[in-house]
């Protein structure tokens, strides 16, 4: 049986404030599949953002297990994470990011330049990925020149570019207008799919969920069986993971 | 991250020019500070710099070569007898006082050469020459002390000591470390203005005979004249430049307003570089989201302090020939060695990278969570 891209047991995660620790996790247990994608939902304050910190290793767990890409990601110290973040995590954030002073093409350069790769190389494949999200013609225009669809586009470039197996995407179409947040979130997910990545995606607009294979909720920092609607019948709604999706070619 | 360090430098024209600035305010501090220093000590060895003798004989205690103390004349047949003596010439540097027409009195130094030789005479002549100063009484003085001796004309008569002289060159430069204006003229004549006793001099200067060795003379006149000191011209030089240095703390004022101009580089670049980066803080938080490490944020500081550093040495440098060139005087002479110019370059780049260090740590403690979780 193929190994989760992601699985957790039993995560616990509390913020202290001054004398008290605040729960945020209680008892996450999640598997991942690759080729999945995966909406994590819920009300503000569940933990969802947290759980992604965690899947994402910018954040560690106070106790439980956690192993992304059959790798314990539990006991990598900074240095081991940040390489496991450059080499196979793909981050699209909730404010994009994007480094302002630079062009499209500068921005999407940017984590294969982490990796060292050539400039020639690391120019041709951001253009290409850039190319592919119907950037092509503003590769040379400056990021704070671009319609926030257009941002979210290079984002989403950015985070393939090093192509990671695994996407995590923070809230995605939380700046965009309904029109563009449904294109976004229809892009990555096509894109992702027909490049064989995982995608999880923290969100709470539901008008996007129809674009998961699977759904998960957290409430107050626990993982719930999701429900949905009849019309979201290719959506599985419950914390099991369904069998590894075919890889696409 | 080169591209990136230098787009997000240039991003941020503000802090850019505050942290250029820094580093030319600092680096023409510096060099002209440091050359006001050099030029001072040059003045403070003047007459030992623009003269062409091999060996200076001096009184024990003599200190600097303008407060000369008199020696025996007849040292110079004991020098001469040497066989790598080509020459042994006696020197006058002693004291005047010059009667001006307006009634005024100007304290002077008369400078007096062998007649033959003119050795230890006058340089830098706008008017008149050397050979006019061997005309009866003649002497020369620098166009900067023109005001200070009531604007002298050449053929005009200056008393020096109730002696009548006569000006017959004017030089350009010629300016000491406590700039009393000096007077060149042949030795006798010196001998006269000055009242030197008979017998005695200030100084013996000695050429050597051309491919001989000048210490080797220096250790045998020491041993043939003990009560004599005998110096090498740089030998002399130091001495006269190390007895200012020491009698009035020149070099603690200098080196006190070189260190406040490199602490101000210091300040104003390490602020400025720290104001940028408190500025991108987002953009560093993202790179060490997407895996950047420790070394990438370190190359981006690295890169924008040497951007910074290098610019603003160019520009600084700039400056700084400018002033040399075009806002030197004699009276405050600007001597920038190369080496003294070398030196602050380098100081420049490390004081830069000095400065760097507060931003690198700040950026160092950015938690990359802060991205998701702000």
């Amino acid at each position: 049986m193929e190994v989760p891209v992601i699985e957790t047991r039993g995560l616990i995660k509390s913020y202290r404030t001054g004398e008290h620790a605040v729960p945020v996790l209680r008892n996450v247990s999640m598997s991942v599949h690759r080729g999945e994608c995966l909406f994590l939902v819920g009300p503000s304050g569940s933990g969802k953002t947290t759980l992604l910190s965690i899947l994402g290793c910018v954040l560690s767990a106070d106790s439980g297990e956690i192993r992304i890409l059959g790798h314990d990601v539990k006991h990598l110290n900074p240095d081991e994470q940040a390489k496991f973040r450059r080499e196979k995590i793909g981050f699209v954030f909730q404010r994009l990011n994007l480094f302002d002073a630079l062009t499209a093409l500068e921005n999407v350069c940017i984590p294969l330049q982490l990796l060292r790769w050539k400039k020639a190389a690391a120019v041709s494949r951001s253009k290409q990925l850039l190319d592919l999200l119907g950037l092509g013609g503003l590769t040379d225009r400056n990021v704070t020149q671009l319609s926030m669809g257009q941002r979210q586009r290079v984002a989403v470039a950015r985070a393939l570019a090093a192509d990671p197996e695994l996407i995590l995407a923070d809230e995605p179409t939380a700046s965009l207008d309904e029109s563009s947040g449904l294109q976004a979130i229809a892009t990555l997910k096509d894109l992702c799919r027909s490049l064989g990545k995982t995608v999880v995606v923290v969100t709470h607009d539901s008008r996007i969920f129809s674009f998961a294979d699977r759904v998960l909720t957290l409430n107050n920092g626990q993982m719930k069986p999701s429900v949905h609607t009849d019309s979201l019948s290719a959506v599985r709604m419950d914390t099991n993971p369904p069998e590894p999706a075919k890889k696409a070619a | 991250m080169i591209s990136f360090a230098i787009k997000t430098l240039l991003s941020n024209r503000s802090k850019l020019f505050t942290g250029v600035a820094g580093v030319i305010f600092s680096l023409v501090l510096v060099n002209i500070q440091g050359g006001l220093y050099l030029g001072l000590m040059k003045k403070a060895s003047l007459l030992v710099d623009h003269n062409d003798a091999d060996l200076w004989v001096t009184h024990k205690l003599v200190e600097n070569v303008d407060l000369a103390r008199e020696i025996p004349e007849s040292w110079q047949q004991r020098i001469r007898g040497l066989p790598t003596v080509q020459k042994a010439v006696p020197y006058i540097v002693g004291k005047g006082t010059a009667s001006l027409n307006s009634g005024h009195m100007e304290d002077v130094w008369v400078i007096g050469s062998d007649p033959d030789s003119m050795l230890g005479s006058a340089w830098g002549f706008v008017a008149g020459s050397r050979a006019d100063l061997r005309r009866p009484y003649g002497v020369s003085f620098d166009e900067v002390d023109s005001e200070k001796l009531g604007h002298p004309q050449i053929g005009e008569w200056l008393e020096v000591n109730g002696q009548r002289t006569r000006v017959v060159a004017r030089t350009n430069g010629i300016t000491g470390f406590i700039t009393m204006p000096y007077l060149f003229t042949t030795y006798n004549t010196a001998r006269n203005l000055v009242r030197m006793p008979s017998g005695l001099t200030s100084f013996i200067l000695v050429k050597l005979r051309p491919g001989k060795d000048r210490v080797a003379l220096q250790q045998l006149i020491q041993q043939r004249i003990p009560d004599a000191c005998v110096y090498l011209p740089e030998e002399f030089a130091s001495i006269s430049q190390r007895y200012w240095m020491k009698r009035t703390g020149i070099g603690i004022s200098f080196g006190a307003a070189t260190l406040l101009g490199l602490l101000v580089g210091l300040t104003v670049v390490g602020q400025s570089l720290y104001a940028m980066a408190i500025d991108h803080l987002k953009d560093y938080a993202t790179l060490k989201a997407i895996g950047a490490r420790d070394s990438d944020v370190c190359s981006v500081i690295l890169t924008q302090t040497i951007w910074i550093a290098t610019v603003g040495t160019f520009l600084g440098m700039l400056v700084v020939y400018l002033i040399a060139n075009f806002w030197n005087s004699p009276l405050a002479p600007v001597y920038i060695r190369p080496l003294l110019a070398a030196a602050s370059v380098v100081v420049m780049f490390a004081i830069c990278i000095v400065a760097a260090f507060v931003p690198y740590l700040r950026i160092r403690k950015i938690d990359p969570v802060t991205v998701l979780i702000g």
